[in-house]
């Protein structure tokens, strides 16, 4: 029999191309966001490895700095490990973020390390089955040791010359110098070596960033710890490995969103998989019958055609699998900048596509064209014989229609009870992690469950029957079954483009509104090469020179300064900003955006208390009033929380407290002064701004980037647009298979009621009133999905605001309807609808009177 | 008085996957007066089908011209083919093809809808608003306690009558019935054909009907048989309505 139906199975799809074609296009579009969404997730996490990874084989404890600052390990620390009990190796590493390899005519970005030879076992030069090659004296005599695929790129070999330089820090400060080796190296995660002293020469500062220490017996690891905690204060202690867990939660939540927003196309392409087999089954259910009928029982016809959509699953998904390596690639920069945005992590290099994550695409693509096949396959096979044998369309036993009839639409509203619950009382609502990210899915299938009760209540529609539309429009309402599955996937895809959408309306105009609030100062000076603002000098620790405040304090126009220095701790594992600012100053209260008691916590701000951002508050429970030790070398000092403020430009968390009483706690190196990140400047009453910016531009040169508040908001703003974009891809496939899925439908229909369409033909139907038939039902179809997408896509939206943000991003959001976009998107779903209607209407017009020869 | 059809060496062939023709008509030649009953027998296969197909404008003759009323369907564009047969001929067949989800009274309705007319001529040719002649008819049919329901409810006998009555809607000038009792028991078949006899009569309608019950074809003016794709008289060797 299997032999029968797969010899079938090409007459099968000549005889009905589209049927077959659509649904495999659709899992092949859903198997391919989620393979992208994954090759995505997996280069972020590889980029976080390559800043993280332990680059000395085989060690068992990294030896970190308390705060976060390059170079915050001090190069005595070395020694000082070497000589503790029970070590056995100890590598110093710096790693040198934004190093740039060139010739004379090509340049290439890669992950640079500075690394001791001798101390630590680095396996780029031969350890990868003997590849590499390294000539030492040129090594360490400031060389560099490039990747392969670098030096192909940059069509260098072994003792060629190059030029080193870091981003950002301009063409003045490169060296030249020699490739010292080359090495295999992994694509997306090779780096390039250089010996440690050159490379701290490079980045202009002594210290290491950290410390990799090899035990002399496993055992001995938390012995050693103690001792190392011991003999060097200031310094923290983790085992290999704990970095990387500790990145990759990081951001944990990001890729969450991603996954949910990929899962939501497979989802509607599920309900294109059921939409088309009840179709298929549709057509072939005589044949169904017959087999059933000469024995088969319904276990077997069931296996059969379940075993048929496997292999459908399977063909889109080795469709999807290039669809999803090319979506990726489109979208790398946009998560890139994402990435790079929130987490203050670096670039994403590029994607490698690991089998694994490919084959864990087809698994998913399967197991959701299979969910969405099931019922109807069951619905089927579980029909008598004689019932699925009989011409005409089978008719189901009373308590079977009363349980298609009434079973969906109440297991479709209890599940939109649960997620309205949770959207407008998320106080209630059972805070376990992924609840939110479950009441937005409960909402999602639960809405799809309601076109059809919804068609059934509009049946009663009698008007219009004049027109070709208007009969199409009655057509669609008195036959729910021909008009829900398509709306059911629509319904999907309408309901996240206006949850997604209106979540991020509400978080730009929260974000805006806030930086109206917070960016008191006319003027902001930073470093050259960032992109200016706090959590951006936090990010590239790059202090402005003695030459800049001195300019800064003498231009006439300014009135008051207020200089803030930046660093990073980790708190509990995560990274925090800690930012220091001018408390006293008199504006100093217009930064901070507080909730809750604004007076209370400006005063004990200004008392030397601290103020933390919302997302840490939300992270480590903390709330005014507590104490919280901050991680510093001289001790660990709890200081009191005066407050906590809204803070949209950081999910990990930062803090503010008293710039003088952050010196005193992190004090700079000795002899130097304390470094100065960013100054805001304040001008004279009726001084001209834009005279400043360019005044001060022109003074400072090229050491410093000035940019006036509007500049900075606006960079802001379009930092966020750029953050969000890479949602927009998801969104438009979930709305492009939505859109298959009306297109095969109205297909199918087109083949099963050809018929009907003869009927009226033979009674004088000429073909554009066929045509117009069948877009009346598309616009059934549409305006349903519009009707209940849209309701839906509104819970979604407090779901997303209320619940899922708070939990996961930490972030209090004002809810915003972007109502204009909400328009454009709805004329996009009702162009995409009736494009997706047009072929098929037009595939019907041609439908022949003679097709009456068959039965209604 | 000008027929109300008319073939003239009507010739339909179809390519088949061989590449070979198949003749199914072969110079087929029939006129049908006003209020005139013709009956065509044959065995399945025979054509029936494909004859009425053709008078209806539904199928494109392969030779010969075909005319309904005043008008020749090879002039015609689809759009003006598709309106004339809305209009002029009513169509009954063996499977009744009634919409499963419209009312007995919404499928009469239908060709009205189809057509946008809100009248239609009476008996005395005064115009008659279009429901009101439906409820009539549904009335001559047995139906109008019944009109209301889903055709999808109605029994075999029920669905044809609900046809017959849709076919009758706008008073056509030709009826073509292709077995309209071939579903039926005996008795809902007597009870049908009564009712689409009486009903032409009553209106003066051509009647062109395919059967293969012998019953069923007496009870035309004019008796043929389709054999090898020609038209002979059922009983004499040259019908009257055979040229």
């Amino acid at each position: 029999m299997i032999r029968l139906l797969l010899r079938a199975a090409p007459a099968r799809f000549r005889a009905a191309p589209a049927l077959g074609l659509l649904p495999v296009l659709a899992i092949a579009l859903g198997a391919g966001a989620v393979l992208s969404v994954q090759l995505l997730n997996r280069a972020a996490l590889e980029t976080l490895d390559a800043s993280l990874e332990v680059i000395s084989a085989g060690a068992d404890l990294v030896v970190t700095g308390l705060v976060e600052e390059a170079g915050s390990v001090p190069d005595e620390a070395w020694p000082a490990v070497l000589a503790a009990p029970g070590v056995r190796r100890a590598a110093p590493v710096i790693r040198l973020a934004g190093l740039r390899v060139g010739t004379l005519d090509r340049e290439a970005s890669v992950p640079g390390w500075g690394v001791d030879l001798v101390s630590g076992s680095f396996d780029f030069a031969g350890a990868e089955g003997g590849e590499g090659t390294l000539a030492p004296e040129a090594f360490f005599s400031g060389g560099i040791v490039l990747p392969q695929r670098v030096a192909d790129r940059l069509g260098v070999d072994p003792l060629d010359p190059v030029w080193i330089g870091l981003d950002g820090a301009g063409p003045a400060s490169r060296r030249p110098t020699l490739v010292a080796g080359t090495y295999p190296g992994e694509d997306g995660r090779a780096s390039a070596f250089l010996d440690l002293a050159y490379a701290q020469a490079l980045r202009g500062r002594p210290g290491l960033d950290r410390i990799e220490v090899s035990v002399a017996e496993r055992s001995d690891v938390e012995p050693t710890r103690r001792a190392l905690s011991t003999r060097i204060p200031g310094v923290r202690m983790e085992e290999s490995g704990t970095l990387r867990a500790e990145g990759a939660e990081l951001f944990a939540a990001f890729r969450l969103n991603l996954l949910a927003l990929s899962a939501v196309s497979l989802l509607v392409a599920a309900f294109l998989v059921y939409a088309s087999v009840r179709a298929a089954l549709a057509a072939r259910r005589q044949e169904i019958g017959l087999y059933r009928a000469l024995g088969a029982s319904r276990r077997r016809v069931g296996v059969l055609l379940l075993g048929e959509v496997l292999l459908m699953a399977l063909a889109g998904a080795a469709l999807g699998i290039p669809v999803g390596a090319l979506a990726a690639g489109a979208s790398l920069d946009r998560v890139s900048a994402t990435i790079s945005n929130l987490y203050l992590l670096e670039r994403i290099e590029g994607l490698t596509i690991a089998p694994q994550v490919v084959l864990l695409a087809a698994l998913v693509a399967a197991v959701a064209a299979l969910a969405g096949a099931a019922p109807q396959v069951f619905a089927e096979t579980s029909r008598a014989p004689v019932t699925l044998l009989a011409p005409g369309r089978a008719a189901l036993s009373p308590a079977r229609r009363r349980f298609w009839r009434l079973g969906p639409p109440v297991a479709g509203t209890a599940l939109i009870g649960a997620a309205v619950w949770a959207a407008l009382d998320p106080e209630s609502w059972p805070a376990l992690a992924g609840s939110g990210f479950g009441a937005a899915g409960a909402l999602l299938i639960g809405a799809a469950l309601l076109p059809d009760a919804v068609i059934r209540l509009a049946a009663r529609f009698r008007a219009g029957q004049n027109s070709a539309v208007g009969r199409g429009v009655l057509a669609a309402v008195r036959e729910p079954g021909s008009t829900g599955p398509p709306a059911a996937a629509l319904v999907v895809a309408v309901a996240m483009l206006v949850g997604v959408s209106s979540l991020i309306g509400s978080f730009r105009a929260t974000l805006d509104a806030w930086l109206g609030e917070t960016l008191a100062a006319d003027v902001y000076v930073s470093r050259a090469g960032g992109a200016g603002g706090a959590r951006s000098i936090a990010s590239e620790r790059r202090s402005l020179s003695a030459e800049v405040l001195e300019i800064t304090a003498a231009d006439p126009d300014v009135r008051e300064r207020d200089l803030l220095r930046a660093l990073r701790i980790r708190l509990e594992g995560r990274p925090v900003a800690v930012l220091g600012v001018d408390a006293a100053l008199p504006a100093a209260g217009d930064r901070f955006s507080i909730l809750g008691n604004r007076e209370a916590a400006l005063r004990g701000f200004g008392n030397g208390e601290l103020l933390v951002s919302e997302p840490l508050a939300r992270r480590l429970g903390l709330e005014a009033g507590d104490a919280l030790p901050l991680p510093a070398a001289a001790a660990d000092r709890p200081l009191r929380i005066a407050g906590v403020y809204r803070d949209y430009g950081n999910e990990q968390g930062a803090l503010f407290l008293d710039r003088t009483l952050m010196n005193s706690l992190y004090p700079p190196e000795p002899g130097t002064p304390a470094p100065v990140h960013g100054a805001a400047l304040y001008l004279r009453e009726g001084a001209d701004r834009a005279a400043a910016v360019t005044r001060l531009e022109r003074t400072l040169g090229m050491s410093a980037n000035v940019v006036d508040n509007a500049a900075l908001r606006s960079r802001a703003l379009n930092v966020f647009d750029q953050t969000m974009a890479v949602t927009g891809l998801l969104r438009v496939f979930a709305l492009v298979i939505a859109a298959l899925g009306v297109g095969l439908f109205l297909w199918t229909l087109v083949r099963e009621r050809a018929p009907e369409v003869a009927l009226n033909r033979a009674l004088g139907a000429n073909r554009r009133q066929v045509a117009g038939g069948f877009l009346g039902r598309t616009m059934v179809i549409v305006g349903i999905s519009l009707l209940i997408g849209g309701g839906a896509g509104a819970v979604l939206t407090l779901l997303l605001v209320h619940v899922v943000n708070p939990v996961w991003f930490g972030w209090t959001l004002t809810l915003h309807w972007p109502l204009g976009v909400l328009a454009a998107q709805g004329a996009a779903v009702v162009l995409a609808g009736l494009l997706a209607g047009v072929l098929p209407a037009r595939l019907a017009s041609r439908v022949d009177a003679t097709a009456l020869r068959q039965e209604i | 008085m000008s027929p109300v059809l008319e073939l003239r060496e009507v010739t339909r062939r179809y390519s088949q996957a061989d590449g070979s023709e198949l003749t199914v008509l072969d110079s087929v030649s029939l006129t049908i007066q006003p209020g005139e009953t013709v009956s065509v027998a044959g065995r399945s296969g025979s054509g029936k089908s494909t004859l009425l197909h053709v008078a209806a404008g539904i199928e494109v003759p392969s030779e010969g011209t075909v005319r309904l009323g005043a008008k020749e369907l090879a002039g015609l564009s689809d759009p003006e083919r598709s309106r004339l047969r809305g209009r002029f001929v009513g169509l009954v067949f063996q499977f009744f093809h009634l919409v499963p989800y419209l009312t007995v009274r919404e499928n009469v309705l239908l060709p009205a809808r189809i057509a946008r007319v809100r009248e239609v001529p009476g008996d005395g040719g005064d115009p008659r608003e279009v429901g009101a002649t439906a409820d009539r008819l549904l009335a001559a049919v047995g139906l109008e306690g019944r009109a209301r329901e889903p055709a999808r409810r109605l029994s075999g006998g029920e669905m044809q009558r609900t046809a017959i009555a849709r076919a009758l809607l706008l008073r056509p000038a030709l009826l073509l019935a292709d077995e309209p009792t071939g579903n039926l028991d005996a008795r809902g078949a007597g009870a049908v054909a009564d009712l689409l006899f009486r009903l032409v009569r009553e209106r003066s309608a051509g009647l062109l009907l395919a059967t293969h019950d012998p019953e069923l074809a007496a009870r035309a003016d004019t008796r043929l048989r389709l054999r090898g794709g020609r038209l002979f008289p059922a009983e004499r060797p040259l019908a009257s309505g055979a040229r």
